[in-house]
């Protein structure tokens, strides 16, 4: 269809994935912070790296097929596709993240809230190229400016 | 997203529900009787993972128990009508100090899920702001 192939080139299906990736991050970091003070608890995260890695490749393989491709996401171990590119993330915990309290939470206070803020920017400043991305498309679609 | 505001809420509820234990121990740090008989008993709360009991997302935390904690300390007191025969009147094993700590640590928590909910907030805006 003609929408659809304005809208799945270019940056705007990488930006979607990283929305969709970030915005399910900062549940795991929200859920980390509610639980600073649980007997017990481990610091959890997404794999970032493994999410970026599966961009970067998911987008050298679009690149290779011509622009008209859609935009594959290949699921790891951790993150998953489903067949409507909806991202099904599995958290797992931090080893080695700080010194094990007493009561067995390995909490570091400033790391997390540091990851958070990142995250949040990161998502924010996506949201921000896709806003533009669909201005310049409702420009384009007006015919003025 | 709306997720994360309920997981940073949860966390609001267990520090507050905290705050107010150590209120408690603190206004009855010198209660020489109580319903249960005997002095107050000092309260601790339990967190557990999850927004609820029993949550299968294990998303959140709950205070999962309020425990009375079987500690005293003796003070002497011969002419105290709670004095037993040498003197020593039995008072709740509450140390000021442990309680100052403990709220001190509840309220920084809290602030720390504060902050998660004005970034979840920043997070809903701008992508909210995709649609207009």
């Amino acid at each position: 269809m003609f929408l659809e192939g304005l809208l799945n080139r270019g940056s705007m299906p990488v930006l979607q994935q990283v929305m969709a990736f970030t915005q399910e991050r900062h549940e795991v970091l929200a859920n980390n912070i509610s639980n600073f003070d649980t007997v017990g608890y481990k610091m959890q995260d997404l794999p970032v790296e493994e999410f970026f890695e599966s961009l970067d490749a998911a987008i050298a393989d679009r690149d290779r097929g011509g622009a008209s491709r859609p935009l594959r996401m290949r699921s790891t171990s951790n993150l998953h596709w489903d067949r409507v590119g909806r991202l099904h993330a599995q958290p797992v915990e931090i080893e080695n993240n700080n010194i094990l309290f007493h009561d067995g939470n390995n909490r570091f206070v400033e790391k997390q809230m540091s990851a958070m803020a990142k995250n949040a920017l990161l998502h924010n400043v996506s949201a921000e190229l896709l806003r533009g991305q669909y201005e310049m498309l409702r420009t384009a679609l007006r015919e003025r400016l | 997203m709306f997720g994360a505001i309920d997981i940073s809420t949860s966390g609001l509820v267990a520090q507050r529900i905290r705050m107010n234990t150590i209120a408690m121990n603190i206004a009855n740090a010198d209660s020489v009787d109580s319903p249960d008989g005997g002095p107050y008993k000092r309260r601790s709360v339990i967190f557990s993972v999850g927004s609820q009991p029993n949550d299968p997302a294990e998303m959140g935390v709950h205070v999962s128990s309020i425990e009375k904690q079987d500690v005293y300390r003796m003070k002497y007191d011969p002419k105290h009508p709670y004095a037993d025969k040498d003197g020593y009147v039995k008072l709740p094993g509450i140390d000021p100090i442990l309680e100052k700590v403990n709220e001190m640590e509840a309220a920084r928590a809290y602030e720390a899920n504060i902050t998660a909910v004005e970034v979840s907030k920043a997070m809903l805006n701008s992508a909210l702001r995709l649609l207009a």
